[in-house]
């Protein structure tokens, strides 16, 4: 992570992951989830905000819609890889995470069948 | 009735009771049928407009008909003219009220998971401006839309379900759009006629007339899906699959039910004279 | 399963279970009740092609997938993809089709249904109009594209699709088995079934056993029942009597709406079960 010192719930893309996750589910959070994402982003050398404003860049940004796709491609795949070093549970957490930031994305389901 | 002697028994009806109302309940029924359809971001592509035969003039009547609706109009007591609502999904897009995709409804009763990628800033940040926004901003699109038909499908189905005979055939929608004030955005789609039928289902083969060739392909669009014919004899009993050539009495039924056509609406095309506006 | 519980209980189902396969028996009978739904223009214009998850490379599968089918590519193990045959237009100009519909009583000619009305007004007024139609529309998704064919064709194709569709839903639901219109990647598709160009595509039934509860959740919610349907004219709602749609809920079409109290809690179950994210 960019900025080591600063707590992960402290992110703007955290919180609303919390929000959204909580609006959704009903419950909070479970912490092995932030966790989760704190390997994912050491991992990266990148903070959540910045994985967020790549894959969903702010309005007026003049992103277009080819590079966001190419930026939520790339994570899906990144995301697979980080599953590859540690689990299912733990890769879908950070897929939770960029879901309710708004980066759609599903994993394959017979890998977890077969051997994931 | 069971599911699969509804699919069984359906067949295109054109002599309809003339004389026997169709109940109100029934033409409720089969539209609340119409509205369970399954339809792409939840948005009601479809709208229908109800015409009872008896506001009709006979003038109307024939305004509406097509080569393929002629004697419906004079026979059945009711039609329901089936619309493409071109501004369904632009209207949804702007209101957010109704309980399409763009209004989180779909989301929030909890039938686009986040298991499947879903979430509420998907919709806001993605689905909207990135997808349905460019889509609906574009302009009307004309062309019909599949999800009209899912819809009429279980309105057909339905109507077979509560004894009706039904049909579906092109109207004038010029004629229409005159006579029922029909908004600009609505493109024609098709009339649906419910009556009581005349004629009985088992007359008609279920394959009555279908043009020979494979329509099922499996694994590519050239391999034949190879159809069981076992299987097909279980279908049999079942009801789904019934005779698939008309009865041998259907030429007789015809010709009977044919002399109904001389005294309620004037001759077939091709002979006889004008009948009198009534 | 009666009919009305049929409807009632159709959902759009999503999640699936990836180890249980269709039983041929079971696709063929959804297979043979699309093939039953009603036809429009007297034009035989359906055409399917059944996909088997098992069948595909990892390569092939994976390029069939979109954003939020991914999972539910690799959980359904049966894909049917309906297409409307455009070029069956082109083989009814010879009238033949509609004689042999006249002949076997499907079209009465004691409604005028004779050769010389097919030859003389069908062909030239229906199937020739349309074949040389003026009023036109992009036959792909993007309004640019160069490729047209005729608005009026273009309704009779999207419609009969839809018809197609909803017999294929509605039986698989009647099979106990789920299914979903949804969205594959019709580029890849083409190269995969090697379709003809004039084949139009429409959302492929997704197929299997469901691993979330046939309710999936309660029934989806829809708009007012009066925006939708109107009596006589535009603008004036049909009537809903309360007192028939009790009588459905009593009949099992309308049923609890979504979400039901449980739905969370299935939802986190099949996501573990699946190991799907939450």
């Amino acid at each position: 992570m960019s900025d080591p010192a600063r707590p992960i719930e402290a992110y703007r893309s955290v919180v609303t992951w919390k929000t959204s996750y909580r609006r959704y589910w009903g419950e909070a959070l479970r912490s092995s989830m932030l966790e989760a994402l704190s390997r994912f982003c050491e991992g990266l050398g990148a903070d959540p905000d910045q994985i967020i404003d790549e894959c969903l860049p702010p309005a007026g940004s003049g992103e277009g819609v080819l590079l966001r796709t190419k930026a939520r491609r790339k994570y899906i795949e990144v995301v697979d890889r980080f599953e590859e070093r540690t689990e299912r549970r733990t890769a879908n957490a950070v897929r939770s995470f960029l879901i309710h930031n708004g980066v759609a994305m599903s994993p394959g389901v017979l890998a977890a069948g077969r051997g994931g | 009735m069971e599911f699969a002697r509804v699919l069984g028994r359906r067949r295109d009806v054109h002599f309809y009771c003339p004389w026997q109302p169709v109940e109100v309940e029934k033409v409720q029924k089969v539209l609340e049928a119409a509205r369970l359809a399954s339809r792409a971001m939840n948005v009601a592509f479809f709208k229908a407009i109800v015409v009872l035969r008896e506001q009709l003039s006979r003038a109307d009547r024939d305004a509406l008909k097509t080569p393929f609706a002629r004697h419906q109009f004079d026979l059945a007591p009711v039609v329901i003219l089936w619309y493409h609502d071109m501004d369904a999904g632009p209207t949804d897009f702007a209101d957010r009220r109704w309980p399409a995709v763009p209004s989180g409804a779909v989301y929030d009763a909890l039938a686009l998971p986040p298991l499947l990628g879903w979430s509420d800033r998907y919709v806001s940040e993605v689905v909207l401006p990135e997808v349905l926004g460019p889509a609906w901003s574009r302009g009307r699109r004309p062309g019909g839309n599949a999800d009209v038909g899912v819809a009429i499908g279980q309105a057909v189905l339905c109507a077979v379900d509560q004894g009706l005979g039904t049909a579906l055939a092109p109207f004038s929608e010029e004629a229409a759009r005159t006579l029922f004030g029909v908004p600009d955005g609505w493109e024609a789609v098709a009339a649906q006629f419910l009556g009581y039928p005349l004629e009985d289902w088992e007359g008609i083969g279920q394959r009555a007339g279908e043009q020979p060739g494979p329509k099922v392909f499996e694994g590519d669009a050239r391999t034949p899906f190879p159809f069981d014919e076992d299987h097909r004899e279980l279908l049999r009993a079942a009801g789904m699959l019934t005779a698939s050539d008309s009865a041998p009495w259907r030429e007789e039924e015809l010709a009977y039910l044919g002399r109904l056509i001389d005294e309620t609406s004037g001759p077939a095309p091709g002979g006889g004279a004008e009948e009198e506006e009534h | 399963m009666e009919f009305a519980e049929v409807i009632g209980g159709r959902r759009s189902i999503r999640l699936f279970r990836p180890w249980r396969p269709v039983e041929r028996e079971k696709l063929q009978t959804v297979l043979e009740a699309m093939r039953l739904a009603p036809r429009l223009l007297g034009l035989d214009l359906i055409r399917i092609v059944v996909v088997h998850r098992e069948r595909l490379s990892a390569e092939e599968l994976g390029a069939l997938k979109t954003p939020t089918t991914t999972s539910q590519l690799d959980m359904a193990p049966v894909l049917i993809v309906p297409f409307a045959d455009l070029g069956a237009l082109e083989g009814a100009l010879d009238g033949a089709s509609l004689r042999a519909l006249a002949a076997a009583g499907a079209l009465p000619r004691s409604l005028g249904w004779s050769d010389d009305f097919i030859e003389t007004t069908v062909v030239p007024e229906v199937y020739r109009a349309l074949a040389d139609d003026e009023d036109r529309v992009a036959l792909g998704r993007r309004t640019e594209d160069a490729q047209t064919v005729s608005r009026r064709l273009m309704v009779a194709a999207t419609t009969a699709l839809g018809l197609a569709q909803t017999h294929g839903l509605l039986c698989a639901f009647d099979q106990g088995l789920g299914a979903q219109l949804s969205a594959i990647n019709f580029a890849a598709a083409k190269e995969l079934l090697g379709y003809p160009d004039d084949w139009l595509p429409s959302s492929p039934i997704f197929l299997g056993y469901p691993a979330e509860s046939a309710a999936a959740g309660g029934q989806r919610p829809r708009e007012p029942f009066e925006r939708d349907f109107f009596l006589g004219r535009y603008g004036v709602p049909f009537p809903r009597d309360l007192e028939v749609t009790r009588q459905l809920a009593d009949e099992g079409v309308l049923q609890a709406p979504a979400p039901l109290p449980w739905r969370r809690a299935e939802l986190r179950g099949v996501a573990s079960m699946l190991g799907l994210p939450t």
